[in-house]
């Protein structure tokens, strides 16, 4: 919700804009600091022409507001000038006042970014006015004699000269040079980079150029409230010459190369496939598909758009990252030196191979998490709980866990319905994505601080007595595993441990529904060890040694999957507590699926 | 050590019934002063009060010494993390020094007061009074050269904080004349001969090694000289310690199995100053100690830092466990994926399985044992030129070989002064790892003779440092006064004749 709210301001002046400025007879408060389109208006020789873009804009009294605060990147006026003679003109006004509002919003962010967040580096926690993520980094300058922060950048294209001046409503952060608002989407940007004709092509050809462009979806809850989530991809681009070494000199050679029938927008089309496989849901440097899950992996599963396949990206013996190496010659690598190209929606990632979908993956450790599916990432990006980011845990000492429901989020990925007694009342909410609180001595197993919590958080279900979830897998290879659930028990959840409320020990049932195999039935806590401390002789509530813990337990000695493809996976609550306790909830860390060699 | 915290109960004492609190860095009432200092016993509870307050620094000299240097790191505190990525700004408290101004208050009321103490109390003599001036001296030159080291300039304040005609607003002294004061301060004990070479305290053993002596006194000269380039004076201040023949004077321990005993149970013979803790004396007297600091747990805060390049301190600690290395095995332990660090932790050489129960996490901490001094001397010899290197690399080589090293491989007729020299600072970086030194250590090889080793210094940092971004570093380290701590707001705020680091200028929100 939280950035809904930050947009709401902004959003309503935007929708004044045509006419007047909107706020040209509201009264300031009055402080010892002057708001910040005041305080630009003391230093005339730096941001004379910076307030005329404002002006122009209609956003000067917007940037003024007291009650809100404001971080405002502000182009010194040689900034101005150089961005003029680089567009060619001499005003703001010849580019246009939706223009000139768009650039103004990329500039400003509705919350005081503290100088401690810029000086972190990477990309900023909260998106600007215009719902993009600016990110700050740093050059190299070996001038002896900058000060603090001299080697820091927006967006890698504009020197921060002056850092966080303190006024009335936020901070103010003087640029060098002024920032280019990304507009264009990843498939248009593909098509005008010069070096993805094929690719771009064939996204039009397939439609998936239809998506590439969508920056955000906007739904509506059941009370009618309007939910923006922007949507992100990040494209695995093959450039034409990669292309040209496979004797491919059109997108008709590609198509015939992988076999393809002429309906290419049909998804099973193997042009259509092709191009799905190629595009990741979410957004991701280089460094992110790099990351392993895990530090004793070198490997990470990605799951892209085309259905039932899997890209691996793993670190091997000669230090490079590869792309499907089991695939042999198909094998691919991500070209580093063109990398982390940005786009409105997501970036475009270079290979220096083709990469056509792998089917020769071999069976290997993997951590599912049942929460890491990009829809969700967007939708907590957009619309999570104040200060939660998805898979991170929050670690400042004063920081709790935090929790977004999802019951009324429409998500794709988590098909869910309550018992028959229909929605319990819960204090942990329904069907809630949950990141863990990580500051320092924070453990979630008393037992052993080493083991933590998978990605930062947990999904946590509260459905009632005979509520169920289904959820896909990600694709499995096939392969023989061993199944095991890791879930968190918290000491809240104690009497269920001894049966009480009414409880069988937290059975929940758990099953593959496409993969043959039969249900899984168990207790979750009461099948805890036996590590009782006291028990209250009067009232007979037990108190146990160990009050949280990440807890294992098997569900499949051998499950078989005979196809490479997403399996679902149900869980239902089989508890008759969940109907009478607000504290019975089953808290989901991962899946994990190891392959048995035979 | 009961003794000592006598003197810190009576000292705290006499704060709450005193009219006010004298010891503090604020001006205060004259009273004070001229009905307090009576007895001797009144002058050892203030000297132990700068123990005390210098204990409670503790935790700062090792943020100060270890975080910027890239071989100890904190993985995951975010306000530790600031200062080993060089972004601290003035509003942070890690740059406060107001912990050092109260040492220094206990230290400079001593030096004016013990003598009104000696005028009414008839048992305390001259030559007992003079030993207390060297200790004062002493706490006085320390708490100075930490922060001359971590502020460069700093304001040198001589008098106690005792009545308002005092001036408490002063402008900050360049460093090379608080250099001076610390050097004169030093001299000043030394030439007294009132220096103890022992404690005989039947009621606190480590009195010897928790309390300064005049070995003391001569590894810290011998330290402020080598930091001014005084190599000479470095070498001679390093030979009074290491030549003595004092029954009582501090040895180095040539038995590669005591090792341990440096650190656990502590106060060696190896020992020249360290700071004492004692939990079984005195049940809150852990806090602040190294054990404490230094946990042993996957999320501690404190670990050495490891990678794949495999040039990392626990990376080279882990090469030097291989071929046997006493101070490297038993240094670190693995948990999970971590690197912790084991010597405040441990109880001996022999594993890592053996840790300090719950009832001893009271390890010491070391400002001076012999190695370092040794190091030091071999330091300055390098520094001086060509002629000195053998007698450098023997040094070294002593070190490495009660480690159960084999000599280095450096040749002294062949080898240029920055080889030496990075030689130098490996065997210092091992041998003294996690003991508060390794940034000052960079910092004199960067600023020494003009800065010619700057360019190295700086890739040091930047190999070793794996939190911070490489071209902020590098901007960041190009700019020497980067390389000391801004002046913290609040202080800037309070003496209008401060003036601010020029790297941090503007920095205030």
């Amino acid at each position: 919700m939280k950035n809904i709210f930050k947009f709401c301001l902004l959003v309503w002046a935007v929708a004044f804009y045509s006419c007047d400025d909107p706020y040209k007879d509201q009264i300031f408060t009055v402080s010892d600091k002057q708001p910040i389109a005041s305080y630009l208006e003391t230093r005339p020789d730096d941001f004379s022409e910076w307030i005329k873009v404002l002006e122009y804009a209609d956003m000067y009294n917007a940037v003024n507001l007291s009650g809100t605060s404001f971080t405002a990147f502000v182009p010194n006026n040689k900034a101005v000038a150089a961005f003029y003679a680089d567009k060619n003109v001499s005003s703001i006004e010849e580019l246009g006042k939706s223009y000139a509002r768009q650039l103004v919003q990329y500039h400003v962010i509705n919350d005081s970014t503290a100088l401690d967040a810029l000086v972190a580096g990477g990309q900023l926690d909260v998106t600007n006015l215009s719902g993009d993520h600016l990110e700050i980094n740093f050059r190299d300058n070996s001038d002896e004699s900058g000060g603090f922060g001299s080697s820091m950048y927006v967006n890698g294209e504009a020197h921060v000269s002056e850092l966080s001046i303190s006024t009335s409503n936020g901070l103010v952060y003087v640029l060098d040079g002024v920032l280019q608002p990304l507009i264009q989407g990843v498939y248009e940007l593909a098509k005008e980079n010069g070096k993805n004709k094929i690719l771009s092509e064939a996204l039009a050809l397939t439609s998936w150029s239809d998506s590439l462009t969508i920056i955000a979806d906007t739904t509506y809850t059941v009370e009618g409230a309007k939910v923006i989530t922007r949507r992100y991809y990040t494209l695995l681009g093959v450039p034409d010459a990669v292309y040209q070494e496979q004797g491919i000199t059109s997108v008709q050679d590609l198509a015939s190369k992988l076999g393809a029938g002429s309906d290419y927008t049909d998804k099973n089309n193997a042009l259509n496939r092709y191009v799905a496989y190629h595009i990741l849901p979410g957004r991701y440097k280089v460094a992110d598909l790099q990351k392993t899950e895990m530090e004793s992996l070198t490997y990470k599963l990605w799951t892209p758009e085309c259905t039932n396949t899997l890209i691996k990206i793993s670190k091997e013996a000669d230090g490079n990252f590869y792309l499907n190496y089991d695939g042999g010659e198909q094998k691919a690598r991500l070209v580093e030196t063109d990398a982390d190209f940005s786009c409105k929606n997501g970036y475009i990632q270079q290979l220096d191979g083709y990469l056509p979908i792998c089917t020769n993956l071999k069976p290997v450790l993997f951590y599912w998490d049942p929460t890491a599916y990009p829809e969700l990432g967007n939708y907590i990006a957009s619309n999570g709980v104040e200060g939660q980011t998805f898979q991170k845990g929050q670690d400042a000492s004063n920081d709790k866990e935090l929790r977004t429901e999802l019951s009324d989020a429409n998500l794709a990925c988590y098909q869910f319905s309550y018992g028959p007694e229909g929605k319990p009342g819960s204090n942990w909410g329904n069907l809630a994505y949950q990141t863990i609180r990580t500051k320092e001595g924070m453990n979630y197993d008393d037992r052993d601080a080493t083991v933590k919590v998978f990605n930062e958080d947990l999904l946590s279900l509260s459905l009632g007595y005979k509520g169920t979830v289904v959820m896909n897998s990600p694709a499995l290879i096939p392969g023989k595993y061993k199944v095991t659930l890791r879930y968190f028990y918290a000491n809240s959840m104690r009497y269920f441990r001894w049966f009480g409320n009414g409880s069988n020990g937290g059975v929940t049932t758990f099953q593959f529904t496409d993969a043959q195999v039969p249900e899984v039935a168990v207790a979750l806590y009461s099948s805890l060890p036996n590590d009782i401390a006291s028990v209250n002789a009067t009232t007979g509530e037990i108190t146990y040694k160990t009050k949280q813990g990440l807890q294992d337990v098997v569900l499949y000695e051998s499950l078989d999957i005979t196809e490479m493809r997403e399996y679902p996976f149900r869980i239902t609550i089989d508890d008759p507590a969940a109907n009478n306790s607000k504290d019975f909830r089953v808290q989901i860390d991962y899946i994990l699926f190891e392959p048995i060699n035979e | 050590m009961k003794k000592l915290i006598v003197y810190v109960t009576l000292a705290a004492g006499l704060v709450c019934s005193s009219c006010s609190d004298w010891l503090d860095l604020t001006p205060n009432n004259e009273r004070v002063t001229n009905e307090y200092w009576k007895t001797k016993e009144d002058v050892e509870a203030v000297l132990a009060s700068g123990y005390n307050s210098l204990r409670k620094m503790v935790p700062t000299f090792v943020d100060w010494g270890e975080l910027r240097a890239g071989s100890v790191y904190s993985p995951s505190n975010t306000t530790k993390q600031k200062l080993q990525n060089f972004q601290l700004t003035p509003n942070d408290g890690l740059c406060k020094w107001a912990g050092m101004y109260d040492v220094l208050n206990m230290a400079n009321s001593v030096i004016k007061y013990a003598s009104e103490a000696q005028k009414v109390d008839e048992t305390y003599t001259t030559q007992a009074m003079n030993s207390h001036l060297t200790e004062a001296y002493f706490i006085r030159a320390l708490s100075y050269f930490y922060l001359v080291r971590n502020f460069r300039d700093v304001p040198l304040v001589l008098d106690p904080y005792v009545n308002d005609a005092a001036p408490y607003h002063i402008a900050q002294s360049k460093e090379k004349d608080v250099i001076a004061q610390i050097k004169a301060d030093l001299q000043t004990a030394i030439d007294s001969g009132a220096a103890k070479e022992f404690f005989d305290d039947d009621e606190w053993t480590g009195a010897t090694k928790g309390r300064a002596t005049k070995w003391a006194l001569y590894a810290l000269m011998a330290d402020v000289c080598l930091w001014s380039e005084d190599y000479d004076g470095c070498i001679q201040y390093a030979d009074k310690v290491l030549n003595a023949t004092a029954t009582q004077r501090p040895a180095f321990m040539k038995n590669s199995e005591l090792w341990f005993d440096i650190y656990y149970p502590g106060n060696s013979n190896e020992s020249i100053f360290e700071l004492n803790w004692d939990q079984g004396a005195y049940d809150v007297q852990q806090a602040g100690s190294p054990s404490e600091l230094f946990k042993f747990a996957s999320n501690t805060t404190y670990q050495f830092v490891w990678d794949e390049s495999g040039e990392k301190m626990a990376n080279r600690l882990m090469d030097e466990a291989e071929v046997g290395s006493v101070r490297a095995t038993n240094t670190y332990n693995l948990e999970g994926t971590s690197y912790c660090i084991w010597k405040y932790q441990g109880t001996r050489i022999s594993d890592k399985v053996s840790s300090r129960s719950s009832t001893e996490q009271d390890a010491n901490w070391i400002i001076y044992r012999m190695a370092d001094v040794m190091l030091m001397k071999a330091e300055a010899l390098i520094w001086k030129g060509a002629d000195g290197y053998q007698d450098a690399i023997d040094l070294m080589n002593s070190v490495r070989e009660r480690s159960m090293l084999a000599g280095l491989s450096i040749d002294a007729s062949s080898a240029s002064e920055q080889e030496m020299l990075e030689a130098l600072l490996n065997e210092r970086d091992m041998e003294l790892a996690a003991e508060g030194k390794r940034w000052y250590d960079l910092l004199r090889f960067g600023r020494s003779k003009g800065g010619i080793y700057k360019n190295a210094f700086i890739s040091i940092i930047e190999s070793n440092n794996i939190t911070a971004n490489t071209n902020w570093l590098h901007s960041t380290l190009v700019n020497d006064d980067a390389w000391f701590l801004p002046v913290n707001q609040t202080e800037m705020e309070s003496n209008p004749l401060l003036i601010q680091n020029p790297y941090y200028t503007g920095i205030t929100a």
